[in-house]
């Protein structure tokens, strides 16, 4: 398949904690948690969901990196997996509002777990349709089935006119979690920092596991894990499905975050979006994903502010880091620092 | 010293658009010998590789390993059930390091290969393995060392190692010397004559003096047809072998 990644991506992570990541991580970690009380000091309360969609992003990032950093995947069609999220989410809650149940025999439901739960699930089943139908393929060919499954959802929920067709679902308002007003950007925020720490910590688990540096032979060499005896495909798959649903938990996120769950997060844009942020934070990394989505959805806050062809700025952004260095973001903050970092 | 027929191929046909690569082919492999399977450049000697290991579906024949048929096997499944092979261009996942390629070849041994959450520290047991088997082969000097670094022989010699390491029940092995210094090949017949006890092995080997060193016995393929098989003393002295191999090599 076709390989974007750099060098050995469980590298890091198969060394181990060193204490400058440790370091790195607490100084960020604080910073996240201070940042609602930054954000209201200065009065900037739109930093404060910018910040929960930054973190919602690298949920989705990360999980893309599954699949396209570790199993060698390149998925042109992840949005459907984050659009499905959403709008599993945003359907259920509206059926509980409705009173009636979802194909007539699934009850709404207004609870976040349960909610986020059927966003991963679905997604999870979806990822294993289309990666069952996908891997059959490789290269060039996996990029643009994935891609064609990925339109077939998005025409699939626009044409959904119960619920929305084009213009999207809305919600009432956000899901329900013990008592705790989700409406509320921080406490919303602080919600989506929880849920980011925990997936970080699954994710590093999953980049140092017995699975992983399988599926990283598998990247690198089939040839080699068949004569070992391992058929190639059953990994791609399960890689395929644990990055589906990850995608599909930040997609339920999202729809919580906008009280809405919009065509757009199904669209093929959005699976650029994602591979865009994974390709500039690194691919195969451990902080890649954090750093993409966190420089392109600010890169996007500032320069959108100011004029519209903010995309240009971003593809210069783009461009340099591409070029400039191997690995992304991951790649030059390792460079700059020594390989310290 | 040989035993038993550990593996069986019998009738073996194999046609390129016309061109017979491997023409009724019977081979036996039996415990505790070397096997050498020689002949000149387009004999087919990789292609009848390539179907003992399924990588390549033969058109008629069949593949027994321990008496039970793997025909319908496809080389991963072959590889799980005891086939193990070296390849004429090493095959190694060139950006981790030495330890990291044989861990993964011992983690598929074991089966550990659906736990998403272990970390490293639940595999002691399989790193001990593996610095200890690199120790044993005396690569562990280069244990931390990318393996897209490696030289020639020594990535030779790791997948050497790999395939042992695997526990197979033959080992196919494409070629081994090619490439090798004379050092290096020297240590190479030395690492074969020992790994003889432990693993029966089909050498494909253009290189004569490792094959009339290391073979117990030697096949003759000549335009995919085995033209003899025999001791290394039966070989020298064919007629018909001296007549297809005059000018190749010196026999």
């Amino acid at each position: 398949m076709t390989d974007l990644a750099h060098p050995s991506p469980a590298d890091e992570a198969r060394q181990g904690l060193r204490l400058p990541t440790v370091v790195f991580g607490a100084v960020l970690l604080a910073g996240l948690i201070a940042l609602p009380f930054a954000a209201d000091a200065v009065g900037m309360n739109s930093l404060i969901s910018l910040g929960s969609r930054v973190l919602i992003y690298a949920i989705a990032v990360a999980s893309l990196n599954i699949a396209l950093g570790f199993g060698g995947l390149v998925s042109f069609g992840h949005a459907a997996f984050f659009g499905i999220g959403a709008y599993v989410v945003a359907m259920l809650s509206n059926h509980a509002d409705w009173g009636t149940p979802f194909l007539g025999f699934i009850p709404g439901t207004n609870s976040l777990i349960l909610c986020l739960l059927a966003a991963m699930l679905s997604a999870g089943v979806a990822a294993a349709i289309i990666g069952a139908l996908s891997l059959r393929t490789g290269g060039i060919q996996f990029i643009m089935i994935t891609l064609a499954f990925g339109q077939m959802v998005y025409f699939f929920f626009t044409s959904l006119s119960a619920y929305g067709g084009d213009d999207g679902l809305m919600m009432s308002g956000a899901n329900a979690f013990f008592g705790l007003n989700l409406r509320n950007r921080t406490n919303f925020y602080y919600l989506c920092l929880t849920i980011s720490v925990a997936g970080f910590w699954l994710y590093w688990m999953f980049m140092r596991s017995s699975f992983a540096a399988v599926l990283d032979g598998v990247r690198q060499s089939p040839d080699r894990m068949a004569a070992l005896g391992l058929a190639p495909t059953r990994h791609r798959l399960v890689a395929f499905i644990l990055s589906g649903i990850g995608t599909g938990l930040a997609g339920g996120l999202l729809a919580n975050l906008l009280r809405f769950a919009s065509p757009d997060t199904l669209n093929w844009n959005t699976s650029g979006l994602l591979m865009i942020m994974l390709i500039l934070g690194g691919v195969g990394t451990l902080w890649g994903p954090f750093l993409g989505a966190l420089v392109i959805l600010v890169l996007e806050d500032v320069f959108g502010a100011w004029t519209e062809n903010w995309p240009l700025v971003l593809g210069i952004v783009l461009l340099l880091v591409v070029l400039n260095t191997h690995g992304g973001l991951v790649a030059l903050i390792r460079r700059l620092t020594g390989g310290r970092l | 010293m040989a035993g038993d027929a550990i593996l069986t191929v019998r009738g073996l046909v194999k046609r390129f658009a016309g061109l017979l690569a491997t023409d009724n082919v019977d081979l036996d492999l039996r415990a505790g010998e070397i096997h050498a399977l020689i002949g000149p450049n387009g004999a087919g000697k990789s292609t009848l590789i390539a179907q003992i290991c399924g990588t390549l579906r033969p058109d008629a024949g069949s593949v027994r390993l321990r008496g039970e048929s793997i025909d319908a096997m496809d080389a991963a499944a072959r590889a799980a059930r005891g086939i193990g092979r070296t390849f004429q261009i090493v095959r190694l996942i060139d950006d981790a390091t030495v330890t990291q390629n044989l861990l993964v070849a011992l983690h598929v041994r074991n089966g550990r290969i659906w736990q998403i959450f272990d970390g490293p520290g639940s595999r002691a047991d399989l790193s001990r393995e593996a610095a200890e088997r690199l120790a044993a082969a005396r690569l562990d000097g280069i244990a931390k060392a990318r393996v897209a670094d490696l030289s020639h022989g020594y990535r030779k010699q790791l997948e050497l190692v790999i395939a042992r390491a695997m526990k197979p029940a033959v080992l196919l092995l494409d070629e081994p010397m090619a490439g090798l210094g004379q050092a290096e090949s020297t240590e190479m017949i030395r690492t074969l004559s020992a790994l003889r006890a432990e693993v029966p092995m089909l050498l494909v080997e253009h290189d004569m003096d490792a094959v009339f060193n290391l073979a117990d016995r030697i096949s003759v393929l000549v335009y995919g047809r085995v033209i003899a098989t025999g001791t290394v003393a039966e070989i020298r002295d064919n007629p018909e072998v001296r007549r297809a191999y005059l000018g190749e090599e010196d026999i």
